[in-house]
């Protein structure tokens, strides 16, 4: 039927050359290896619309709170990160960060004679573990990641307020401890801010320039070409959740001191978050595609976000439901730039 | 054991793949096959869709493990269990879909798994990358085969079909690859391109000193190209030809089945 096959080939020809100028740079916008032309974009605007709406949102004493906020859930976007640039994603952030704290905040209570640093390796520690149970359940058993912590994700959350059911944690008054989390750097820096920084340094740097994040992006990209060519892609799976679980550890116990206390329902929301995060921040949910530097305007965005919003008196609920449309926004921008370059 | 007795009589003999079998749920993929492979000689294996051909090659070169058969390479009795033992051994494979990883450069995916690291305190404590080492190797590699990248440091994504095989092939000849398995080497390149492949496989033979196997469906470039060919068809070799002697009625025949 050559008529048929004659008359799709024209309307292919329509669609490539027709459009519009403004459609194409739109689409060659989407088609950019980087997302950080548009994520700029998109905060600047956010940011004059939230000023012309309520211009206490660029007081001085706002721009320092939104920066307050930003670290901690920076903190476990940028593990997480690692998790899905290897194609996979760990939905048990939230979990983590609440279970983790909650270990350190019982060993370092008054009265247990645990060291502060011990509780907080022990944290760490447990972090990292159940990370490791997630890769492991992941990589050797072969689970599919959204299920398997969605499950962790169930258990650890449970956990958690079990042994906050059973035990009532005293606060914690400790200067040190307090300074880790409410510390400010020069008066102005919050420190949990500059961990995220300076994190989100180190952790760009590994996966740029070194050979274990190489072989991350090889094995997000590509499981089998990366396996075909020497690339211990399971190792370098499982890594990841390790990374994640210990970021996700961290966050938890910034927030414990930031709190004098640990709390089960910590980090409730916050693997919706970081995953929104991580999406907005460019990195692919089909892996191997994206880069720190996105993840973190990525941060400032969905930090402010919520903060804007509270300022120009959105109620709570519908703050939610935007950051939502967001995520679902980031979601969509994500399978149309992987649609346009498998196309390419 | 009448095979062993025969193998590699004249000395020239650089893989000699004995009895191999690999069924998959009961249907037998490849039957009890005998190839030897000469070297310096390209050699076609050819059949229908499922007569085998994949399943050949990819126990060959370790992705798939056999169920029986031996491996010899050099005349000595070759490990082979994972790509990576192939590879030791000089069997290098370039797939026709599954070769290069799309969203890195050149120089990243010939030094995939194989990362050159800096010689100074960074590349030892951190195993930081030597991107100028690689992309130098690169540029070199390439412009062996009389290929120059517009952007070497852009995605492999953006290259021609035609440039993407030779960055494949270049990795191989690169790693010190002896043997040479192509998967589909003209298929979904342009008539240009096509030409330019054929050229670039009898150059590896001829200048780079390698010994070839090629996968194809297309019996014009096999006839044109290679030394020997081996016919399967339902896992079972039916006949090794010699290509002077044979003509492509002959091989259609026997893929078919027209001819036992």
């Amino acid at each position: 039927m050559p008529g048929v096959t004659g008359g799709r080939l024209q309307v292919t020809d329509t669609s490539a050359s027709g459009v519009r100028p403004a459609a194409r740079s739109a689409l060659r916008l989407l088609n950019a290896k980087s997302v950080l032309p548009v994520l700029t974009l998109f905060y600047v605007v956010m940011i004059a619309a939230f000023s012309l709406a309520n211009p206490i949102f660029i007081s001085a004493q706002n721009i320092g709170s939104i920066i307050l906020n930003l670290g901690i859930p920076g903190i476990v976007a940028i593990g997480l990160t690692f998790v899905v640039l290897s194609g996979h994603v760990d939905l048990s952030v939230g979990s983590i960060f609440a279970f983790s704290a909650y270990i350190t905040g019982i060993l370092i209570q008054e009265g247990s004679g645990v060291p502060i640093p011990v509780g907080i390796a022990m944290g760490l520690l447990t972090g990292a573990a159940v990370g490791a149970l997630n890769g492991f359940v992941v990589t050797v058993l072969g689970v599919n990641s959204i299920i398997t912590t969605l499950g962790t994700m169930a258990v650890f959350r449970g956990l958690a307020q079990l042994l906050g059911s059973n035990t009532y944690l005293t606060r914690i008054e400790n200067e040190a401890l307090l300074f880790l989390g409410r510390g400010y750097l020069f008066d102005y820096i919050p420190v949990t801010f500059a961990y995220m920084v300076a994190l989100l340094a180190i952790c760009s740097l590994i996966l740029g320039f070194t050979r274990y994040g190489r072989h991350v992006y090889a094995t997000g990209a590509s499981e089998m070409v990366a396996r075909l060519y020497g690339v211990a892609t399971g190792k370098i799976q499982f890594s990841t959740f390790v990374i994640s679980g210990l970021f996700s550890a961290v966050g938890g116990i910034l927030l414990m001191s930031q709190l004098a206390r640990a709390s089960y329902t910590a980090g409730e929301d916050l693997t919706f978050k970081a995953l929104t995060v991580v999406i907005l921040g460019g990195i692919s949910l089909s892996g191997g595609r994206g880069a720190m530097i996105g993840v973190l305007v990525a941060i400032f965005i969905v930090g402010s976000i919520a903060n804007g919003l509270a300022v120009v008196h959105v109620p709570i609920n519908a703050r939610d439901a935007f950051t939502g449309l967001v995520l679902i926004g980031a979601i969509v921008f994500d399978s149309i730039r992987n649609r346009n370059l498998a196309e390419a | 054991m009448a095979h062993q007795q025969e193998s590699d009589v004249n000395g020239d003999a650089i893989l000699e793949v004995r009895n191999i079998s690999k069924s998959f749920g009961g249907v037998k993929a490849v039957d009890d096959v005998d190839v030897t492979l000469h070297r310096n000689e390209i050699m076609a294996i050819v059949g229908d869709n499922g007569a085998g051909k994949s399943t050949l090659i990819k126990m060959i070169s370790g992705v798939y493990s056999r169920d029986s058969g031996t491996i010899h390479v050099n005349g000595e009795l070759a490990h082979i269990e994972s790509p990576m033992d192939a590879k030791n051994y000089g069997i290098e494979t370039v797939y026709q879909t599954e070769s290069l990883i799309k969203i890195l450069d050149a120089p990243a995916n010939i030094f995939l798994g194989r990362e050159k690291v800096r010689d100074d305190i960074l590349g030892r404590l951190f195993k930081v990358l030597d991107f100028d080492f690689m992309k130098r190797e690169t540029e070199q590699l390439l412009e062996r085969f009389g290929v120059t990248l517009m952007d070497i440091k852009g995605d492999t994504r953006d290259l021609s079909g035609g440039q993407a095989q030779t960055v494949a092939i270049g990795r191989a000849v690169y790693w010190g690859g002896k043997i040479l398995i192509l998967d589909e080497p003209t298929n979904n390149l342009g008539v240009v391109q096509e030409r330019r492949a054929l050229d670039l496989i009898r150059r590896l033979r001829d200048e780079f000193d390698m010994t070839i196997i090629v996968i194809s469906h297309n019996l014009k470039h096999v006839v044109e190209l290679v030394d020997r060919i081996v016919v399967l068809r339902n896992g079972k070799k039916m006949r090794e030809l010699v290509k002077d002697d044979t003509d492509m009625n002959e091989i259609v025949s026997l893929i078919t089945g027209a001819t036992e």
